[in-house]
């Protein structure tokens, strides 16, 4: 684990309510790599991605972000503007939200201000993202309109709207037809090749169709490598 | 017609009466958004008992009816929004505790003390011609913290109502603002309990953001519909009950129940 760690996580436990979900993991991700974790349901993936993305605080060891050790809120705060996340997919949206609306919501926590940052600059950066996501043409459609692929691609473009150093996707095509999963999978790829971010992806699935740099398989709390 | 209703504005308490239903209608409506979206319809119905429950023991321990429902609202959603923030139960188990358990006290309450069954009556159906100033800053100043919440937290309240776990990963405080919303509903229930009644409360709160969230394509505009249905529920209501003198909670809940009935057949004539 050199200098080119984007995440470095040493000795790291954690878990809920006294109950441990992650036993003395360590873990390093270079820059620009495309890292696939895999585990089963309740494995612990997800607490994985919440400490990386300084949403939990491990119980023992240290995690760094960006070079930034993770050790209080301020420096939490500020490595979660270069951090995309795409979670996995909502089944029942109710509420009614445009596709302009969904992907600058993305920008929440970055220098983006609803009130202070010129409405026109918004829109240009979100045209631009569903340029790059090939969502151009649905800015104003209603995100309960859209199908389950179209959903996660805006869902993409919201992460990908903060320009992202770091970008995290939790079970990205779970509940999706293989036709929309192929699809975003070729997209996810696409991007990384062009924007050059860091990729960690977690999910049950294998996700052979993309080329990771590196895989690992979480189990009992416990990472295991396969590189 | 002009007559009836100049004469009818020329007393105090129908004054009243007209601006909180027009104040309640405009503001309270933008709870219903939150009721749909995080899908707490379980829960705004047992704050309606628990709201019960507050204004039988105002009436039974002989002080206010108002300030009772909205001591017991306020509590209540302190407390369910806690144990749903901590997921410690789920929200059905939450309401069925809260329902059952506030409508049981509230006719045990009501049954061992004799309260007078007119003034049991004005807890279910309102009795918005009781109105006093006081009452109507008091439901000004619960309008006023529910529109200033939504404009003030507008992109937080729209990332927990979309995906609260990527609300959470972006570091969105979820608690408090579920908290908040919470207590604003509590207080919103309690207030749209003093105008309509407990049992159409739905009128002003519910329906109007439902109608709202079937035309809408984006979130503002939800909003904003939801504020203009429950306007039109306001003073719709307020002038026909006036006009066909009939009980004001009912005839604001016939519009309510109306305006929802044409958008349902006009989406589905689309």
């Amino acid at each position: 684990m050199g200098d080119s760690s984007i995440v470095s996580l040493k000795n790291v436990s954690v878990g809920y309510s006294k109950k441990p979900v992650l036993n003395n993991i360590t873990l390093g991700i270079s820059q620009g790599e495309k890292v696939l974790i895999n585990g089963s349901n309740g494995s612990g993936k997800s607490t994985l991605l919440k400490l990386i993305g300084g949403s939990l605080e491990p119980w023992s060891g240290s995690v760094a972000v960006l070079n930034t050790p993770l050790t209080n809120n301020r420096y939490r705060q500020t490595i979660r503007r270069h951090i995309g996340i795409l979670t996995q997919i909502q089944q029942e949206t109710q509420i009614a939200v445009s596709v302009e609306e969904s992907v600058l919501l993305g920008l929440w926590s970055t220098e983006f201000s609803y009130l202070r940052r010129s409405k026109r600059e918004d829109r240009l950066r979100v045209k631009n993202t569903l340029k790059s996501i090939s969502m151009d043409g649905f800015a104003k459609r209603d995100i309960r309109s859209l199908s389950g692929g179209q959903r996660q691609k805006v869902a993409l473009g919201r992460a990908l709207i903060r320009n992202p150093k770091l970008l995290m996707m939790d079970e990205p095509t779970t509940y999706l037809d293989s036709y929309a999963k192929e699809e975003l999978i070729e997209l996810i790829d696409d991007l990384w090749q062009e924007l050059n971010f860091t990729l960690i992806v977690v999910s049950h699935e294998n996700l052979q169709n993309i080329n990771f740099n590196s895989s690992y398989y979480l189990e009992g709390g416990s990472l295991g490598g396969s590189d | 017609m002009v007559d009836l209703i100049l004469s009818a504005f020329s007393v105090g308490v129908i004054r009243n009466a007209f601006f909180a239903m027009v104040i309640g209608g405009l503001t309270l409506s933008l709870l219903g958004i939150i009721i749909v979206s995080l899908s707490l319809t379980a829960i705004r119905f047992t704050l309606m008992h628990v709201g019960l429950l507050g204004a039988a023991a105002g009436l039974a321990l002989g002080f206010s009816s108002t300030l009772g429902a909205y001591a017991a609202v306020l509590c209540a959603s302190f407390a369910m929004g806690f144990m749903v923030n901590r997921q410690s139960i789920t929200a059905s188990s939450i309401s069925g505790l809260f329902m059952t358990g506030s409508l049981a006290g509230a006719f045990i309450l009501l049954a061992v003390t004799g309260v007078p069954a007119m003034q049991v009556f004005d807890i279910f159906a309102g009795n918005i011609l009781m109105m006093s100033k006081g009452d109507l800053i008091f439901t000004f100043l619960v309008g006023l913290a529910v529109v200033l919440t939504f404009f003030v937290a507008y992109r937080e309240i729209q990332l927990v109502l979309l995906n609260r776990e990527l609300a959470h990963l972006l570091g969105v405080p979820v608690e408090k603002i579920i908290g908040l919303m919470f207590v604003l509903l509590g207080l919103g229930i309690a207030t749209a309990l003093r105008l309509v009644g407990a049992l159409l409360v739905d009128a002003i709160i519910l329906l109007p953001a439902m109608a709202a969230l079937r035309v809408a394509k984006n979130f503002g505009t939800a909003l904003l519909l939801s504020c203009l249905f429950g306007l039109v529920v306001a003073v719709g209501g307020f002038f026909g009950a006036l006009l066909l003198n009939l009980p004001l909670g009912s005839t604001a809940a016939l519009v309510s129940a109306l305006i929802l009935a044409v958008v349902m057949i006009i989406n589905r004539l689309k």
